[in-house]
């Protein structure tokens, strides 16, 4: 697999463990995140980089999956933003 | 009738059938009835000074039956106030009709006016009629009630917690305290000066230190307390890292105010048979110091207003003048770049639960005391006096930075095992450590990324509410201040009804620290904020976690009620404004 393939399926984890954060402010944060470090690091050419945050990424993926874990075990109440979207939708 | 008091009451009962179509009726009567009558008192007679508990009482019990406040007359006379000697129109007094009934009440005579100091436990009486009134409502008269006489005789605030019924009923519900109700929704967090979530990342670093790594770090005999050594001292340089300082120069406290106390205590004790003077503000500085002057201690960013202090130039001349600078950075620390070589700061206050990091909610108090201590030591032992004063402190995590070249010296204020270098007796709590670290750490990584999206959000909450109300006034220097809190005052606005009306953002008029106090907030006043509109300040925290839609939201709901209580506002004002 090349380092790009790489990233693209990190990418597509990182945003797919993301979207189950019952928190809303960590989920929307996450996937924000997410995005952005992807954009920023998107030249980087050097090889060892390239490595270092790929490796990077999949910790984080892992801290993400632990995360939404322990964010479902107790669950959390809706902020009022979310209600009001379901409303509307 | 009085002709004006006619027109009144004609444009009272109009904006009363237009809300009744527009509005949440309950909330407009309740929260404009009260809020607008608080201002009558305020504007017409100068205050409820000289009203009793009884009559207090008898004016919530009137409110509370379905009616308003109709017709208001009054006669004044110009008069002195006894406690200023400033000339002002003095009130004999406050008549009051209800809507539908013949009984007409008073308030009683007027004899201070409502800016010079005495004035002010009108303010605070006035706040908590706001208060009351959220609880107006046919069945909740009693309690409202209960609580006037409670509040008025102890002082204590209304805001805390109605303990649930039913455990198992409450869990996972929060509950309005205010209210009495179940709310099924979280209001926005827009509070991030009081504290910050703990950042899911800090929570994953601490989680094994609070399930399988045990340790005591203190432990030198087996692994386990090898293991939380590690943890703890690999925190200590992840905090060190964050402000420049070496790691042996951190010393781990319950919190911020833990660290002030021993910094500034510890200081001044240790070098009091030499110098004992020290300066805790930072106004013309260079004159305060005198040759006895041991310490300087100045917050870094603050926490009502969010102003950064000029800590390089404080820490230069302090450094110029061999005295010792300390500084509160609880609101800085991972915010602003801070460094301490740089800022020639001498000792630092850092709190962990202000920088997404941990905290435990309780806290523990211990009362001043002293006496006389034995000291069992395993060979000898020793009597020494001790003296033992301390006052509240948060069971958190916090750090104090001290500096090790120059070297600082403090005097411990707490004894016991000598953990910290004896600087800070007491096991050190390892996952709280490690959560504190890894906040450090975080916010270093992700300062600039922070910082960008916060001025970003900040900007678009300001844009947002002075494009659609006016008369807003940002508190502070918008130079000077960390984008992340903005603290904005509204003309003609309570802040503490409109604090109210936004139930479903949590905001806050000032520090937490103080907001349980009605008193307008010192920092405004000593910035010269003029009292009216110190009252009516707000403070909008914006964090790490905070979204464009959550700002959206607040801002919305905020130029909707602001509109909604000037209104109000001016309808029961106006026809006295402009007859009189
Ligand atoms: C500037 C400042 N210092 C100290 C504190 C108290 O910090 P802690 O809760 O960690 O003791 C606060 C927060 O309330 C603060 O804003």
């Amino acid at each position: 697999m090349t380092s790009r393939t790489k990233a693209l399926s990190l990418y597509k984890a990182l945003l797919r463990e993301s979207r189950k954060f019952s928190n809303y402010n960590f989920r929307t944060y996450a996937l924000r995140r997410v995005k952005d470090a992807f954009r920023e690091n998107k030249v980087v050419t050097d090889q060892s980089k390239i490595g270092e945050l790929l490796i990077f990424g999949e910790e984080s993926l892992k801290i993400i999956q632990r995360q939404v874990t322990v964010g479902q075990l107790y669950g959390d109440l809706p902020v009022v933003l979310e209600k009001k979207i379901e409303q509307t939708s | 009738m009085h002709l004006y008091a006619r027109y009144a009451r004609e444009q009272v009962m109009d904006r009363i059938s237009i809300y009744r179509k527009s509005m949440d009726l309950v909330n407009a009567l309740c929260l404009d009835r009260i809020g607008s009558f608080c201002y009558l008192l305020d504007m017409l007679s100068g205050g409820v000074h000289s009203a009793s508990v009884e009559e207090v009482e008898r004016v919530v019990r009137n409110l509370d039956k379905e009616g308003c406040i109709t017709e208001i007359k009054r006669e004044g006379v110009y008069e002195m106030c006894e406690a200023c000697n400033g000339i002002w129109k003095r009130y004999l007094g406050l008549i009051l009709w209800r809507f539908v009934g013949t009984s007409k009440f008073q308030i009683g005579q007027v004899k201070f006016c409502s800016t010079c100091p005495t004035g002010q436990v009108d303010l605070k009486r006035m706040a908590f009629l706001q208060k009351a009134c959220n609880f107006l409502g046919p069945t909740n008269s009693r309690k409202v009630l209960n609580l006037t006489r409670q509040r008025l005789q102890t002082g204590r605030s209304l805001l805390t917690t109605v303990k649930p019924n039913n455990e198992d009923d409450a869990k996972g519900k929060l509950q309005d305290p205010r209210r009495g109700e179940q709310l099924d929704v979280r209001p926005l967090y827009m509070d991030v000066q009081a504290t910050t979530p703990v950042d899911p990342r800090v929570l994953d670093k601490m989680l094994p230190y609070l399930i399988g790594s045990y340790g005591n770090p203190h432990s030198r005999t087996h692994a386990y307390g090898w293991e939380s050594e590690a943890a703890v001292e690999k925190a200590r340089k992840q905090v060190a890292n964050l402000i420049g300082a070496d790691p042996r120069e951190i010393v781990f406290t319950s919190g911020a105010t833990e660290s002030n106390n021993v910094a500034i205590k510890g200081v001044s004790r240790f070098y009091k048979s030499k110098k004992r003077h020290i300066i805790t503000s930072q106004t013309d500085l260079e004159k305060a110091l005198t040759p006895e002057t041991t310490l300087v201690s100045v917050m870094t960013v603050n926490n009502e207003i969010g102003v950064k202090q000029p800590i390089q130039e404080i820490g230069a001349l302090c450094r110029e003048k061999k005295v010792f600078f300390h500084t509160d950075a609880a609101q800085a620390v991972g915010k602003v770049p801070l460094d301490v070589n740089e800022m020639k700061i001498d000792l630092m206050s850092i709190s962990g639960h202000k920088l997404y990091g941990p905290k435990a909610p309780r806290k523990a108090q211990y009362s001043a005391c002293e006496f006389d201590l034995l000291i069992s030591h395993g060979r000898s032992d020793s009597v020494s006096r001790q003296v033992k004063s301390m006052g509240s402190i948060t069971k958190g995590i916090g750090a104090l930075y001290i500096r090790r070249r120059p070297r600082v010296r403090i005097e411990a204020i707490q004894s016991g095992g000598g953990q910290e270098r004896g600087m800070r007796s007491g096991t050190v709590p390892t996952p709280l450590v490690v959560g504190l670290g890894a906040a450090c750490q975080l916010a270093q990584h992700e300062m600039e990324y922070d910082s960008k999206r916060i001025s970003k959000l900040a900007e678009r909450l300001i844009k947002r509410i002075t494009s659609q109300v006016t008369h807003v006034i940002r508190n502070g220097d918008a130079e000077a201040t960390y984008p992340g809190c903005v603290n904005l005052s509204f003309a003609y606005v309570e802040g503490e009804s409109l604090l109210m009306a936004l139930k479903d953002v949590a905001l806050s008029s000032g520090s937490a620290c103080t907001s349980a106090s009605l008193e307008p907030s010192y920092v405004l006043r000593a910035i010269g904020t003029d009292e009216d509109l110190a009252h009516s300040s707000i403070r909008f925290g914006i964090g790490r976690f905070t979204t464009e839609e959550e700002v959206d939201y607040t801002a919305d709901k905020c130029v909707l009620h602001v509109t909604r209580l000037r209104e109000m506002r001016s309808v029961i004002l106006m026809p006295y404004n402009s007859s009189l």
